[in-house]
């Protein structure tokens, strides 16, 4: 018998709520249309990065929303089984309130237990949406913590994306703010091997060198963290 | 529905309250009340529910609701007195949007004065607020912020977060000023000012 109304459920949400607030993007989410991305004068082209992106996103708590499916399965049930006990009476339900509340209950608690399901569900998919468009990929380690629809989700976001932007011609992701200069000045962090670039040809992308690149090509390695700008 | 999936509005409806059944309730004694030792819950238990529950039973007066006890009287008198300095955050964090739910429950006691109240509490701390969000120390900043109430504290970061744009607007104009008249000057050399510079005067006179 479920007795504690969608008490595992709010748990779950607020958890979540917690941990996307101690692990902001920075700048609001709702910075794709030309927000406050990356604040931009305080130092580097990107700012207001995400200090631990593994963190972006907590696991997905498998075992509570399989609880709380569970608890909808038997409030459910419940349901059924009390509409089933009275019907062969065939009372009104004005008779019998003490019936009809019970019936009440069970059935907010199960839409209840619904609607704190779809605000989970809801609230990761908009972060993971938001770290697209300001942060990149997913890395590795955040990919792990998705459950497989979630998974599914990603995917599908990604390659809607890409079509997208293959066909408008454009990194819709980079350039929220007008480049004041043309080449930026970066140091490599992570290894990258040869890359073909614009205007430059092809770079040796070795950890600790040190390149001018195109500004469109390299503001996105820089937002993935695997280049770091060198401001004058 | 607008705000089905608005996590501040569940939470807010998570926030208990006692009630009085004015039904029993078939099937749920130990569920809603764990002290109770019948099956069926009878009627006038006194119980405490979750918003969300009581508000939907209320409004088919199968309950009676009232008011939870951070609306008590003696504590209502409290915030009339020196609303500024009483900790909302930790008598509930969803103060005015709690509140302003509850103004809608019909058959609920004392709920005519409810709406004057919390206008009353939120403007007398609004000044408060507003002050303390632009100019103050950030140790002051700390502990403030641990006495408001969810929607103080977004407005207040709201509030820090407009002027901190407001300096950095201010303090960039005159870099940028400076740096387009250095432009205009070269390139008023590369356009060979000089010879406009002689062939004006002859012009004008």
């Amino acid at each position: 018998m479920a007795t504690d109304f969608a008490r595992t459920a709010t748990n779950l949400l607020k958890e979540l709520k917690t941990h996307l607030e101690a692990n902001d993007l920075g700048g609001s989410l709702g910075s794709v249309g030309g927000g406050s991305g990356y604040s931009g004068g305080d130092g580097g082209v990107l700012g207001g990065l995400l200090r631990d992106p593994g963190q972006a996103l907590p696991q997905f708590k498998e075992e509570e929303v399989r609880r709380c499916l569970q608890e909808v399965a038997e409030h459910y049930e419940s349901l059924v089984s009390i509409l089933d006990a009275f019907r062969d009476q065939g009372v009104a339900w004005e008779g019998r309130p003490e019936v009809a509340s019970s019936v009440l209950i069970h059935h907010q608690a199960l839409l209840r237990n619904k609607r704190l399901l779809m605000a989970y569900q809801n609230m990761r998919l908009e972060r993971v949406k938001a770290f697209r468009w300001k942060c990149g990929r997913l890395p590795r380690s955040t990919q792990e913590k998705l459950s497989s629809p979630e998974k599914d989700f990603v995917k599908r976001y990604e390659k809607m994306l890409a079509k997208y932007q293959k066909q408008a011609g454009v990194d819709l992701t980079v350039g929220f703010y007008p480049p004041s200069e043309n080449m930026l000045k970066v140091r490599v962090v992570e290894d990258l091997g040869t890359m073909e670039f614009d205007y430059i040809g092809e770079a040796d992308l070795q950890v600790g060198t040190v390149h001018l690149l195109p500004h469109e090509d390299a503001e996105r390695l820089i937002i993935e963290g695997k280049l770091e700008h060198l401001a004058n | 529905m607008a705000k089905y999936y608005d996590v501040d509005d569940i939470l807010a409806e998570e926030e208990t309250l006692p009630t009085v059944f004015n039904t029993s309730v078939y099937g749920l004694g130990r569920a809603l009340d764990p002290s109770c030792d019948s099956k069926d819950l009878p009627v006038g238990s006194n119980v405490n529910l979750p918003f969300w529950l009581a508000d939907f039973l209320s409004r088919r007066k199968m309950l009676k609701p009232h008011l939870p006890k951070f609306l008590k009287k003696k504590l209502r008198d409290e915030l009339q007195g020196e609303a500024e300095c009483v900790d909302l955050r930790d008598r509930c964090k969803f103060f005015y949007e709690l509140g302003r739910k509850l103004c809608t429950l019909q058959n609920l006691d004392g709920s005519e004065d409810l709406s004057a109240f919390l206008l009353n509490t939120f403007t007398s701390r609004f000044t408060g607020m507003l002050t303390t969000s632009h100019i103050c120390s950030n140790e002051k900043r700390q502990n403030y912020t641990k006495v408001l109430s969810n929607e103080e504290l977004e407005l207040f970061v709201r509030a820090q977060a407009s002027s901190k744009a407001f300096e950095k607007w201010i303090y960039s104009k005159g870099l940028k000023i400076s740096s387009r008249i250095k432009r205009n000057k070269r390139k008023r050399e590369w356009e060979g000012q000089e010879f406009r510079f002689r062939t004006r005067p002859v012009v004008s006179a």
